[in-house]
């Protein structure tokens, strides 16, 4: 990627090249009023779960160029006196919004306990969000089936990092496929640790998450292997560069080492999601990249309302 | 192959067998028409018997042949526009060849048009939606920094479109710059483009005609969907040595012409441009970068063309082209070089042969070759270690084409011919050696195919009203195990209903075997051609267009010449390609990846449908002469892949489209012209909003009172994404209006005539919009930090100035 900078470069500074005008020169603000654009949007952002203990939807509006100009990471961002519904059957429940931290609103959502309304496999679960402006978005979803986990690999490899060669640690877990219907998976997980080194004074102890190295961080769909023994991208346990000098050096800095290992059974429209999301995010910065737009099960809205199912597996690797 | 010649031989016998069976009481009268003077070869010249519809015009070698009842005496007319009428009274008893000069109007003003004379009427041709400009006229309109352009004035007509700012991409009919038939004196140009599309390659000085042919296509073009750009390169001056150049802002050109020997038998022609910018840059670069760093641009173009004439049966022609674009960066400090290159060649060797005086020949021998080269070298003093990367892309062909052109009667014009063409495509070819970690990559992919065509058409004239050209053309296709053939129909008709009124129809099948993977728009020189495989299909459309041609022939000088066409069209296109969403030529070819990445991956196939109305209002003569052009058009695209499979406006998608060309002869010495065009702004998917998504921590631990939902909704598992809005390129951009204006003086010096051409781009200073983006605002003083839409332009008023003479 050496070489690309230089030519964006080139394109971008045309202007200069004919006009003698600087590179932004010929950069003007857009009245937006003049080009129908649209106002801000509700965000919808809602995952349940059988296994949660609460079910929670974060309620926020997306950052545009009509209107109050909020940008983003600012409280003003979250909706704090929508009316948040979820109804199942007959029943109902209002979500009560719930500032978690009461310095820092951005944390903050609708949730009410899963005791008083319980998530089940199979059911469908509809979601109606009320602003008191009188906005209003609707979605719903079914929780999935949970697949368990057949197992967890652990293995390791060599890799050339510039001009050092080091060896990493990391997982992999297999899972069957159900057959004869969609499904899509997301894997995730972490790796807890005691440290034991003779050097080290003090003992330390740690979570650390998994990191993904497959093009979908973790996110499956069974297209093409339906019904098949599924095996996860490679989930490295540390970010931790081990040079070669030290072999065998994973087992001999640990006193406890385990990893714990997810996996989630989504829904499509989770998958759809999630997944454009990791599509847009790798090309946006990229000028000649075809775009990608999200796609959102959220009627009146965007964002996601899905269901999930947890299945965990632990294992110890000392 | 050998079986496919015979098989165009046995058609041509039953052919000739079909209407050489009254040759008793029939004369042909044939031969070349040139211009006075210089010797030129016309192309599509009108020869005539006054007062009739009985005529034909002469083919791309400025041959005719035309075949009458034998009498005493006939009457031939010859006409072509810009030029002097000729008429010959001659004795048809006995075959002839007849020979004509035609002597241009220095200006296009001085040429007499006399009312009721046959000159290119547009309501006398079976073709439809062909556009043919002067030359003279291109050199007249406004241009971009003075540099005249075939390409950009192909634009401003109905049914043409540009891309974006600046660019020479031609958009006919809702099909894409990729779907243009580009050929330059029978060679297939792949990249048209100079300096990311804002120059075309043509040299004006080099070319001799230009044709434009947006449906209704005859069946011996073949290979794209949309159109077909006919380039003929100029012969060269038998006659004496001439020259013309100009000296530009951002460029100088030269051209001779001239005889190669004495007997008049032969010519040539040279013809090279090349553009200043880096050497005018270099010190300022230099001066900036602390004498470190030596960086430019620069482009340049050659054209060269030799004939000669072994008597009155064979000709032979050599011409070619050769094209480079170049930027250059070089970085003392670092030890860095780096450069990118890429630029066309072509090369076409043309033996005509005439076998009677009513059967003409030529046999092509092809050469197309498409390069884009990056290179990057880097070099410490330290130690040893370098870096150098190779990489290179681009197609190459050799082509072997022959036709045959057969005047059996007057009602008939009968061509046939075949051609073969041998596609190398080297979509990525890389040579790395990175001596820090002893790496050597040397990965050159190479695509061998096979790309063939037969065809036969025929023009007839049934009778005074009816004017038809009917033909069929097969085409081939073979790359290892996918191999095609597809018959292609074409025809087209034209009716008279009362003397210059005609209607029109057409009806036209296309194939194209290959792809260019493009995803700006931009006519980037990244962008690559592929070819049709197993997994990407040939691309096909049908069209039918119907539509009125009037010409105005009468004794009022302003309306006199005018020709007004009138069509609609209604095309559909299959199996396109575009990118999947996320990906772009530089996911797929970023060189130094370690993961390979097939292009097949990354493209999907859909539909498309073009219908529109197209209104021209033409003066291609007089004092006053230009055009009004307007489009009305819808285009929309569908792909399972992409929009969630629902229909949508591709980019280029214009409503209103709208030319207004005017030159004006104001004296022998002064030229006024303007353009002013008006588009409807394009479909773009822009980010209207953005917001925050969750994803699921990697520690989903459950219990407690807020169960997992930290886990999604914590800050670091947020993650900002852009709102493209409800539909893909559902936003509109601002609409495209600029006016351009020229004036050139001309004077005759002792020597030479020289022109000095003064010219505004974009004269009113429009802000027309090349792309958009979303941005934060930092906060100031009063306004808190805010979300803006920015519009990027390209060019702000842009005057020239050029010098050019001619001898």
């Amino acid at each position: 990627m050496r070489i690309y900078p230089a030519f964006y470069t080139l394109l971008l500074c045309l202007p200069v090249i004919f006009s003698g005008s600087g590179c932004t020169g010929l950069r003007n603000e857009v009245n937006p009023g003049q080009l129908g654009l649209e106002s801000a949007k509700l965000v919808i952002s809602g995952f349940l779960s059988p296994q949660d203990t609460a079910v929670a939807v974060k309620v926020t509006r997306s950052a545009t160029v009509v209107g109050d100009s909020i940008s983003l990471f600012q409280t003003g961002n979250n909706i704090p006196d929508a009316t948040v519904t979820l109804s199942e059957g007959t029943r109902t429940i209002t979500l009560r919004y719930n500032n978690v931290l009461t310095t820092d609103s951005t944390q903050a959502y609708y949730q009410a306990s899963t005791r008083s309304f319980p998530i089940r496999v199979g059911r469908t679960y509809k979601l109606m969000v009320v602003t008191a402006n009188g906005q209003q978005a609707t979605s719903s979803c079914t929780i999935p089936k949970p697949v368990p986990l057949s197992g967890i690999a652990f293995d390791s490899l060599t890799e050339s990092q510039g001009r050092f060669q080091s060896r990493r640690y990391f997982v992999e877990v297999l899972w069957q496929d159900p057959a004869a219907e969609q499904n899509y998976y997301q894997v995730a997980g972490y790796f807890r640790y005691t440290t034991q080194c003779a050097s080290c004074p003090v003992e330390q102890s740690g979570d650390f998450p998994v990191s993904f190295n497959d093009d979908n961080r973790g996110l499956f769909s069974d297209v093409g292997t339906d019904g098949t023994l599924k095996i996860s991208g490679r989930a490295f346990l540390t970010s931790s560069l081990l040079t070669a000098e030290q072999p065998g050096s994973f087992f001999s800095q640990y006193k406890t080492a385990r990893v714990t290992m997810n996996l989630l059974s989504v829904d499509q429209a989770y998958y759809r999601y999630q997944e454009a999301i990791i599509r847009q995010r790798r090309s946006r910065n990229n000028p000649f990249a075809e775009p990608v737009p999200i796609p959102s099960n959220i009627k009146g809205g965007l964002g996601c309302f899905a269901g999930y199912n947890n299945a965990t597996q632990t294992i110890a690797l000392k | 192959m050998r079986i496919r010649l015979q098989g165009s031989l046995i058609l041509l016998l039953i052919v000739n067998t079909l209407w050489a069976q009254s040759p008793s009481g029939r004369v042909t009268v044939s031969g070349y028409v040139r211009e006075t003077g210089s010797q030129e070869a016309l192309i599509g010249v009108n020869v005539y018997l006054p007062n009739t519809t009985t005529g034909t015009s002469t083919n791309t070698y400025g041959f005719y042949s035309l075949t009458l009842p034998a009498q005493d005496s006939v009457e031939l007319a010859y006409s072509f526009v810009g030029y002097e009428s000729v008429s010959r009274t001659m004795s048809l008893r006995t075959n002839q060849v007849v020979n004509i000069s035609l002597m241009p109007g220095r200006l296009l003003t001085e040429v007499q048009v006399k009312a009721g004379l046959l000159v290119d009427k547009v309501s006398e041709s079976a073709q439809m939606s062909s556009i043919d400009i002067p030359i003279s006229q291109i050199k007249k309109i406004p241009a971009f920094l003075g540099e005249k352009d075939v390409l950009k004035v192909l634009q401003l007509m109905p049914g043409v479109q540009k891309g974006s700012e600046g660019q020479t991409g031609i958009y006919v009919r809702g099909g894409g710059p990729d779907q243009n038939l580009i050929i330059l004196d029978d060679a297939v140009v792949y990249n048209a483009n100079h300096l990311f599309g804002f120059f075309s390659v043509f040299n004006g000085d080099a070319i001799k005609s230009v044709e434009l042919i947006k449906g209704g296509f005859p069946a011996r073009y073949g290979g794209r969907l949309s159109s077909v750009i006919d380039l003929n390169m100029k012969d060269g001056n038998r006659e004496k040595l001439h020259g013309e150049g100009g000296i530009g802002l951002i460029a100088s050109r030269l051209m001779l012409e001239g005889p190669l020997t004495k007997n008049k038998k032969s010519s040539f022609l040279v013809s090279g441009r090349r553009t200043y910018l880096d050497i005018v840059a270099a010190p300022l670069i230099r001066a900036e970068s602390g004498g470190t760093t030596n960086a430019g641009y620069y482009f340049y173009d050659l054209n060269a063309k030799a004939n000669y004439d072994f008597g009155p049966k064979n000709k032979l022609y050599l011409s070619g082209y050769f094209g480079r674009d170049r930027f250059y960066a070089d970085d003392k400090t670092e030890s860095t070089s780096t450069g990118l290159s890429w630029g066309n060649a072509t090369g076409t060797l043309r033996w005509n042969h005439l076998f009677s005086q009513k059967l003409f020949a030529n046999l092509s021998l092809i050469f197309s070759d498409y390069k884009f080269q990056i290179s990057s070298v880097e070099k410490s003093t330290l130690d040893t270690e370098t870096y150098s990367l190779r990489y290179n892309s681009g197609i190459r062909d050799f082509s072997l084409k022959y036709d045959l052109d057969y005047y059996p009667a007057p009602q008939h014009s009968v061509r046939l011919g075949i051609q073969t063409t041998y596609h190398r495509f080297t979509p990525s070819a890389v040579v790395l050696q990175n001596a820090t970690i002893n790496q050597s990559i040397n990965n050159v992919d190479n695509i061998d195919v096979l790309e063939s065509g037969i065809y036969a058409e025929d023009t007839w004239r049934p009778s005074s009203r009816w004017r038809v050209n009917g033909g069929l053309r097969l085409s081939y296709f073979q790359q290892k195990d996918a191999g095609y053939v597809k018959p292609e129909p074409r025809l087209s008709a034209a009716y008279t209903l009362k003397p210059n009124f005609s209607i029109k129809a057409s009806y036209a099948l296309m194939n194209q075997y290959v792809h260019l993977l493009s995803n700006t728009g931009i006519g980037l020189p990244t962008d690559l051609w592929v070819p049709t495989t197993d997994r990407i299909k040939p691309q096909q459309s049908q069209q039918v267009a119907v539509g009125i041609a009037k010409d105005f022939t009468t004794a009022n000088k302003f309306t006199n010449g005018l020709t007004l066409t009138v069509e609609g069209y209604y095309k559909s296109m299959d199996n396109i390609i575009n990118y999947k969403e996320g990906a772009s030529f530089l996911l797929i070819n970023d060189p130094t990846s370690a993961n390979t990445v097939r292009w097949e991956d990354n493209v999907t196939a859909g539909r498309g449908w073009s219908y529109g109305a197209e209104f021209l209002l033409q003066k291609k003569i007089g004092r006053l002469s230009g055009w009004v052009g307007y489009t009305l058009s819808w285009t929309q695209w569908q792909f399972a892949e992409l929009n969630g499979g629902q229909p949508y406006y591709p980019r280029y998608d214009r409503r209103h489209d709208l030319s207004l060309v005017g030159i004006y002869e104001l004296n022998k010495r002064i030229t006024l012209s303007a353009t002013w065009v008006y588009g409807t702004g394009n479909a773009l998917t822009v980010p209207v909003g953005r917001y925050d998504t969750y994803r699921p921590g990697n520690a989903l631990v459950y219990g407690g009172s807020t169960g997992s939902v930290q886990q999604f909704f914590s800050r670091q598992n947020t993650r900002t994404v852009d709102d493209y809005g409800t539909q893909k390129n559902s936003f509109r951009a601002e609409a495209y209006h600029r006016f351009d204006f020229s004036i050139q003086f001309h004077k005759q010096k002792k020597h030479h005539e020289r022109t000095w051409e003064i010219s505004f781009y974009n004269l009113y200073n429009r802000r027309n919009p090349f792309f958009y983006g979303l941005e934060s605002v930092a906060a100031t003083a009063t306004e808190p930090v805010r979300t803006a839409l920015f519009r990027y332009s390209v060019f702000p008023i842009v005057p020239a100035v050029s010098y050019n003479f001619k001898f």
